[in-house]
């Protein structure tokens, strides 16, 4: 596990582009997005940070085509997708520390009253990405680059869209459709089932992959 | 005993191509030599022993273990070499080695740090700025610094100068003086061969011709040259042919079918590898 | 201790060495008691295979050259020195009485003989 994490974390700071669009999240959203929506703007930031952070490995790999190296060292393919899903809760906390410390900069800088902590948010957000990465996984698991990318690319593009409407048209509109599901505590259940059924499916799938 | 690799009747199937029926053996501290060419199966076969793609049928064992039950266990104890060995291209050299180093047991980075300096290399040079050849001694400095007892290369010296793969040659040399090592090797470049294998596993068209200690093969194989008149009704007695109108060459491993059909009238020479190889191909 | 193998040559390589080591031995130039390359050190150094070193080294002990311990290594085996060459004189006789008989069927007389093997000597 920590090997996987390990490489997780060198790739991200390796790559300069990365490292831009990763400080850049926060002050294009600030820039973006209406003043009233600070709550939504901590719920994206999370959600994005953590997909960035979750989906840097699979873009790595097909990039520099090094799953078969990869796949060549000591390391079951079982574990490295229980690696993968449970790593999504590691940056999932890392994005709260990292928005945090970004977020009381820039309210202590008196740039901007921006929240930088916002509990009901991370308890909607981690729904929101357990349920995404529910299905991004095994389709990355499956499939080869050019399909899972445009699978991310939709994911990506989904919650970009979201971010947009919901800049123009407010709180109101989130509270219906998807995000309105995100209310209560049973779904917290039915989505951890999700998550570990998902998790069952692409081990299977991955396993049974040839590279 | 404990072989390094046994593979037992092993099957891949692909859409217009089939491995099958693949049996092979090698004990530890020997080397093997994998031959065929472009196409034959020698990437798929490897493939499958690193488990990276599924095998249809047969039974793979490394050190006395299932490849796939003992995976992680046994990967711990290969070092490998790929033809092309991919890495993640913005990191260096030493951070791609923090990377893969925590995945061994028993990474030695005195012996990774000594093996880079005999290779010339810049631990922080980044992987993008490296050529294939500088790429290939990257792989085996690592494949070299984990107490690894099986060594696995596909192709590694292919697109490398002659000086180079000397070289290489020599390092595995040194590998084997420990006699519970193994190295198993592939190339369509026999003549690296020649020296330096123990036995060598000829593969073509996803089938095994051949596997047998190299000196054996040697000395079973002949070159046989002669007037082409004299292969009236000879024609059969050769694995492969080559006439031309000045003469003929054929291979054959029945020297002594041969010494008695043509008596003295024909020149036989040793074969080489790269003989057998296309002869035994060309041939069919 | 030099050893040089042909490639060309037709003589299996296994018998080049074990040759030029018996030779070495018989010639005095390694005692008994002396250490051998290892048969991994010896593949290196020649750059060959080491089942064809072994192969030299069995037939070796076979013949009562050498003696290999195990995880020590192969030592020039005592006394063979007036064995072999015993054994090479028994052969030598051997052969030569063979030319005597053949020689005498065929009508040749001692002097011819002795001329032919002049001959040969210098050649050889």
């Amino acid at each position: 596990m920590f090997g996987t994490i390990n490489r997780d974390l060198t790739l991200i700071f390796s790559n300069k582009s990365q490292m831009i669009i990763i400080l850049s999240i926060i002050p294009i959203y600030l820039l973006v997005l209406d003043i009233n929506q600070m709550e939504r703007m901590y719920f994206l930031v999370l959600v994005m940070m953590t997909y960035i952070f979750v989906m840097t490995p699979f873009v790595f790999d097909m990039k520099s085509q090094t799953l078969s190296m990869m796949n060549s060292l000591p390391l079951r393919r079982k574990d490295t997708v229980l690696y993968r899903y449970l790593s999504v809760f590691i940056y999932f906390l890392i994005s709260i520390v990292y928005s945090g410390i970004y977020l009381w900069v820039i309210k202590k800088t008196g740039l901007m009253d921006v929240e930088y902590f916002n509990l009901k948010m991370i308890k909607e957000a981690l729904p929101y990405v357990l349920a995404t990465v529910s299905i991004m996984f095994p389709a990355n698991f499956k499939f080869g680059p050019r399909l899972a990318q445009i699978l991310n690319a939709f994911l990506f593009s989904f919650t970009a869209v979201a971010a947009i409407s919901l800049s123009r048209n407010g709180l109101g509109s989130l509270d219906k459709g998807i995000m309105g599901l995100l209310k209560g505590p049973s779904l917290l259940l039915v989505i951890s089932v999700a998550y570990i059924i998902s998790l069952l499916v692409s081990m299977r799938l991955y396993e049974n992959r040839d590279l | 005993m404990n072989y390094s690799l046994e593979i037992k009747n092993l099957r891949k199937e692909f859409k217009g191509f089939t491995l099958k029926d693949l049996n092979i053996k090698l004990e530890p501290g020997f080397i093997m030599g994998f031959i065929g060419p472009n196409g034959a199966g020698k990437t798929t076969t490897i493939k499958l022993i690193m488990n990276l793609i599924k095998k249809d049928g047969g039974q793979i064992k490394v050190f006395g273990k299932d490849h796939v039950a003992a995976e992680k266990e046994i990967k711990d104890r290969i070092g490998f070499v790929y033809d092309e060995n991919y890495y993640y291209e913005d990191l260096s050299i030493r951070q791609m080695k923090n990377i893969v180093s925590k995945f061994y047991s028993k990474w030695d980075d005195n012996q990774f740090n000594s093996y880079i300096n005999e290779f010339d290399l810049n631990p922080k040079a980044k992987i993008k700025t490296l050529s294939k050849g500088m790429k290939m001694k990257f792989s085996l400095a690592i494949a070299l610094s984990h107490q690894a007892d099986l060594i696995i290369m596909d192709e590694p010296t292919s697109g490398l100068d002659p000086v180079f793969r000397r070289g290489i040659l020599d390092i595995l040399y040194n590998i084997i003086q420990d006699e519970n090592k193994s190295i198993f090797f592939s190339t369509h470049i026999t003549t690296d061969l020649e020296k330096i294998a123990d036995y060598i596993t000829f593969i073509n068209d996803g089938e095994i011709l051949f596997s047998e200690a190299k000196d054996k093969i040697l000395d079973s194989y002949r070159i046989v040259k002669g007037s082409t008149k004299m292969l009236e009704g000879n024609r059969d007695k050769f694995i492969g042919l080559r006439e031309t109108d000045v003469g003929f060459e054929g291979l054959t491993n029945n020297i002594n079918q041969i010494e008695s059909s043509f008596n003295n009238d024909v020149l036989i020479e040793k074969a080489s590898l790269e003989d057998i190889m296309v002869y035994s191909i060309r041939g069919e | 201790m030099n050893i040089i193998i042909s490639n060309s040559s037709n003589e299996p390589i296994y018998e080049q060495i074990s040759s030029q080591i018996k030779e070495l031995i018989l010639r005095g130039e390694l005692d008994e008691g002396d250490l051998l390359p290892s048969i991994r050190g010896l593949a290196r150094d020649l750059q060959i295979s080491v089942i064809t070193t072994k192969r030299a080294y069995d037939e070796l002990e076979r013949e009562g050259f050498i003696q290999t311990m195990q995880g020590k290594g192969s030592y020039v085996a005592g006394q063979n020195k007036e064995l072999m060459k015993e054994k090479k004189l028994k052969i030598i006789e051997e052969k030569l009485w063979e030319i005597a008989e053949e020689s005498k069927l065929l009508g040749l007389n001692y002097e011819e003989v002795e001329a032919m093997l002049k001959i040969l000597f210098e050649e050889v």
